[in-house]
């Protein structure tokens, strides 16, 4: 199930990737970073749509060349408390000007949920087994904010 | 024929204490699998399989949210009941600082002095 | 009974016919707006929803920590504690009563003053904590950010906007920084916990060179204002002295620059270790040139595009610091001299208490919270009440919190200082031992801290009890003092004169002496004088080491720290361990 920035939640048709031994590219992958390193080439011609995804400790700055042809960067929470995808996420949009979709995957917790769209992510993968209604709940949970989110929207923020 | 099922000894045997969840004070395991605010009323483990034993026991009611935190502790058994050893647990038994608010340890009516009803010492 | 007829009530006690119900609206601090509020009410509602969800399982004890601890909840050895924010240590007497109020209502009658300028109460129930967090939003106060791996409460000078020797007011820029870091969505999941401190005075006394950000306020050659900017600081296991990363920062760019650090510590912070985690240990790894390259580089990129507070909002945080309005008056310095003559107490009250203000016939007046055999920090109810009172009576109703653990009253006209001492001295609140060897910090210790090792309150109460006598004391003058019961160092132990650390020896509490520690702008970490003493030797070692001093000092002018500067631990190892 994934989670967007009003709250609203849809089916996610995706399937991350974490062993590439005889794969066989889809659309609907979303493959590591490293094997998209390796295999750019190969990537871009087969898919039509190309989706990763990052580890925290992974190089964002390593993809930057390569950005336009990206249509999802997904971020993992390897566990919720490695809050390095915020910075990821910011950095994505706001230094690279990323313009596909940022999705949160792994162990984020739904408490996350609008840091997370705040600082640029579109989507989050709830993990399985835990509540959509908690997470819709927390999307929105904050209508009073002290900084700006991303693209530096003002909205219901104090400056 | 199967040799005889070693069972690791303990240093010295251990209780099993937790914190209220709601309220946060503490608490100990007793055998029944309750909890009491007194250290003599626990259950005490004298090897590794009673002491894993009492953990899992503690960890049913961890699970259902009473209380938090539960380990293993050393204690000395004195009238074969439970007493804490080392002053960590000696403090938390007692459930209340070993200070007053005027005065030391020293002080042989520190033991009861600073309880909630008596909170009315540390004013000026 | 309510919040608000407590405060009436205390207010109106006999202490002052005059008092106002509520304090006056002109206190010079940050007041909330209606934007404030609501933000407060709905992360109330959060945290409640949190606890709910904790309590139905739906949280688990290891997601629900990060949570509670950002907003000042631990798990401590007897039960809960909450750790209230007071925003760079400042109170009016209104929200001090409320400090009394909720000490009453849902704790054991008394709270405990922080070395961050924090209170902290250590006994609610976890269930009690979204109604105590509400009384406080009355009175304009929260909890937020009070623990976990954020950015904590901002530290200042606690004479800000009195103090004779400041530049400025930090005040308002500390305002700009507790807004900008409250809930920040990129940097709630640091590394590890992340301290900023401000400074303008030329002396420091916030310790800001042992913060994760230093900003000290200067003026430039051509006269304009800026910061400073220092990287790195932190006690903890591995204690450090923050690094300079900038000469000068134009204070229109500090939210940008700050964002620049955070975000560069965020992405190169350890969090493979625990106590690796912090910043200091960042920019140690990364070479202090290495890293400010780095958010030089970032800054570059986000100064003008970032977030930077506009002028025109940064003149409204401003106007609510600006200067209140002093009486002009003449002291009579006669019959203050005459007073300090008969009143050893007052005399010493007036040389060690008292801080020069900025404006003449005021004075800044600290109240120590190490009164003779007390436990550092700690402040019942009824002398909250007082402190609130005494503060409406002769101090524009405003109040301070230090790093040293105690209070000051920051504006108080040197005629009323004489009817001040006497009130504070009727409260047990008069110890003129500011700055003195007395003038200890201590952590709640074993006695009630879940990481600690040895007990630290009953170490400072013997020792205190120990050097009572008022004229030794001041005969010794300039010493710091400080006491943790961990290697987490809350006590500040390393950068004291004469630190102990508690340590768990085989099962016993044993004390370990450092020497030579300062926290000041003369910045050093003490150093390991030899093995430790057990509870029952340390007050004789601590007797030892003063008495080295007296012996070898040059003269009364040669305080502590010049004394083992220049003569090194050799003396105090000799007399300590018998070793020639």
């Amino acid at each position: 199930m994934l989670l967007n920035k009003h709250g609203e939640t849809a089916e996610n048709e995706n399937i991350i990737i974490k062993d590439v031994d005889g794969l066989t590219l889809h659309d609907d992958q979303i493959l590591p970073y490293a094997y998209w390193l390796t295999q750019k080439a190969e990537i871009k011609q087969k898919l039509n749509r190309v989706s990763i995804w990052l580890d925290s400790h992974d190089d964002i700055e390593a993809l930057s060349d390569d950005l336009s042809s990206i249509d999802l960067i997904a971020l993992n929470f390897p566990k919720f408390g490695d809050g390095r995808a915020f910075t990821m996420a910011h950095l994505l949009q706001d230094k690279f000007g990323f313009k596909g979709e940022i999705r949160a995957i792994g162990h984020p917790i739904a408490d996350q949920a609008q840091f997370l769209f705040r600082c640029g992510v579109d989507s989050i993968d709830i993990p399985a087994a835990q509540d959509p209604a908690i997470w819709v709940k927390e999307a929105t949970r904050m209508s009073r904010f002290y900084q700006r989110s991303a693209e530096n929207i003002t909205a219901n923020s104090k400056y | 024929m199967a040799p005889a099922k070693q069972i690791k000894p303990l240093k010295n045997p251990v209780s099993v204490t937790a914190n209220l969840l709601l309220k946060g004070s503490t608490v100990y395991l007793k055998a029944d699998g309750t909890w009491s605010d007194d250290i003599a009323n626990s259950a005490i483990a004298h090897d590794r399989e009673q002491e894993t034993a009492l953990l899992a026991l503690a960890n049913i009611t961890e699970k259902t949210q009473y209380v938090v935190g539960a380990y293993s502790f050393d204690v000395k058994i004195i009238d074969g009941k439970a007493t804490p050893l080392g002053m960590r647990e000696i403090i938390r038994a007692k459930g209340i600082p070993t200070i007053t608010p005027d005065g030391l340890t020293s002080k042989p009516e520190w033991q009861n002095q600073f309880t909630k009803s008596n909170a009315s010492s540390h004013k000026i | 009974m309510s919040l608000q007829q407590s405060i009436q009530q205390a207010a109106q006690k006999e202490y002052s016919p005059t008092a106002p119900a509520i304090a006056p609206k002109n206190v010079q601090m940050y007041k909330y707006d209606q934007f404030d509020d609501e933000f407060i009410t709905q992360r109330i509602d959060q945290l409640r929803s949190q606890i709910n969800r904790r309590l139905a399982g739906e949280l688990s004890e290891d997601e629900f920590k990060p949570l509670r601890l950002q907003n000042g909840v631990y798990l401590q050895l007897h039960a809960y504690m909450l750790r209230l924010a007071i925003p760079y240590g400042q109170l009016n007497s209104t929200q001090m009563r409320a400090l009394a109020y909720i000490a009453r209502k849902y704790d054991k009658g008394f709270g405990h003053f922080t070395t961050r300028q924090n209170i902290q109460y250590n006994w609610p129930a976890l269930s009690d904590i979204p109604e105590i967090l509400e009384d406080l939003q009355k009175v304009e106060m929260h909890a937020i950010q009070t623990s976990g791996n954020c950015i904590r409460n901002t530290t200042s000078d606690p004479f800000a906007g009195a103090a004779a020797d400041e530049l400025t007011d930090p005040r308002p820029w500390c305002e700009i920084i507790r807004q900008w870091s409250t809930l920040h969505p990129e940097f709630a999941f640091l590394p590890r916990k992340f301290k900023i401190a401000v400074n303008a005075a030329e002396q420091d006394r916030a310790a800001i060179l042992y913060h994760d950000v230093a900003l000290q306020i200067i003026e430039n050659d051509q006269g304009e204002m800026g910061f400073k900017v220092y990287v790195g600081g932190g006690q903890g296991r591995t204690p450090v002295i923050a690094k300079l990363v900038r000469e000068f920062l134009e204070p229109q760019y500090l939210l940008s620059y700050l964002d620049a650090i955070l975000r560069t510590y965020n992405m190169l912070g350890r969090r493979d270790n625990l106590y690796k985690a912090r910043i200091k240990i960042t920019v140690n790894e990364t070479g202090v040139e290495e890293f400010s390259r780095l958010v030089e580089l970032e800054w570059n990129r986000i100064k003008d595009t970032g977030f930077n507070l506009p002028e025109e909002q940064k003149q409204t945080i401003f106007k609510h610091f600006e200067l209140p309005e002093f009486e002009l008056h003449q002291y009579d310095a006669e019959k203050f001299e005459s007073k300090k003559l008969k009143n050893n107490g007052f005399d010493y009250f007036v040389k060690n208490n008292t801080f020069a203000h900025k404006q003449d016939g005021y004075t800044i007046v600290s109240i120590s919270l190490k009164p003779h055999g007390g436990i550092p920090g700690d402040i019942s109810a009824d002398q909250m009440d007082l402190v609130a009172q005494l503060a409406d009576d002769y101090s524009l109703s405003e109040i301070r919190a230090t790093h040293r653990q105690n209070l000051v009253l920051p504006h108080v006209k040197l005629d009323d200082l004489f009817i001040l001492w006497q009130k504070l001295t009727k409260a047990k609140l008069a110890a003129g031992n500011i700055g003195l060897l007395t003038d200890i910090i201590a952590c709640p210790g074993l006695d009630y801290c879940a990481l600690a090792n040895a007990r630290s309150i009953p170490i400072a109460q013997m020792i205190a009890e120990h050097f009572d006598d008022m004229k030794k004391l001041n005969d010794l003058g300039d010493i710091t003092l400080n006491i943790s019961g961990c290697i987490n160092a809350c006590a500040h132990h390393h950068v004291a004169n004469i630190g102990i650390l508690g340590v768990d020896k085989k099962g016993e509490e044993s004390y370990q002496v450092t020497l030579g520690g300062s926290s000041r702008s003369d910045a050093d970490i003490g150093k390991i004088v030899g093995p430790g003493f057990s509870g029952d030797e340390i007050v004789g070692a601590i007797e030892t080491i003063t008495n080295v001093y007296l012996a070898g000092r040059t003269n009364n002018d040669e305080t502590f720290l010049a004394y083992y500067r220049r003569a090194g631990q050799t003396p105090f190892k000799e007399a300590l361990y018998n070793v020639a």
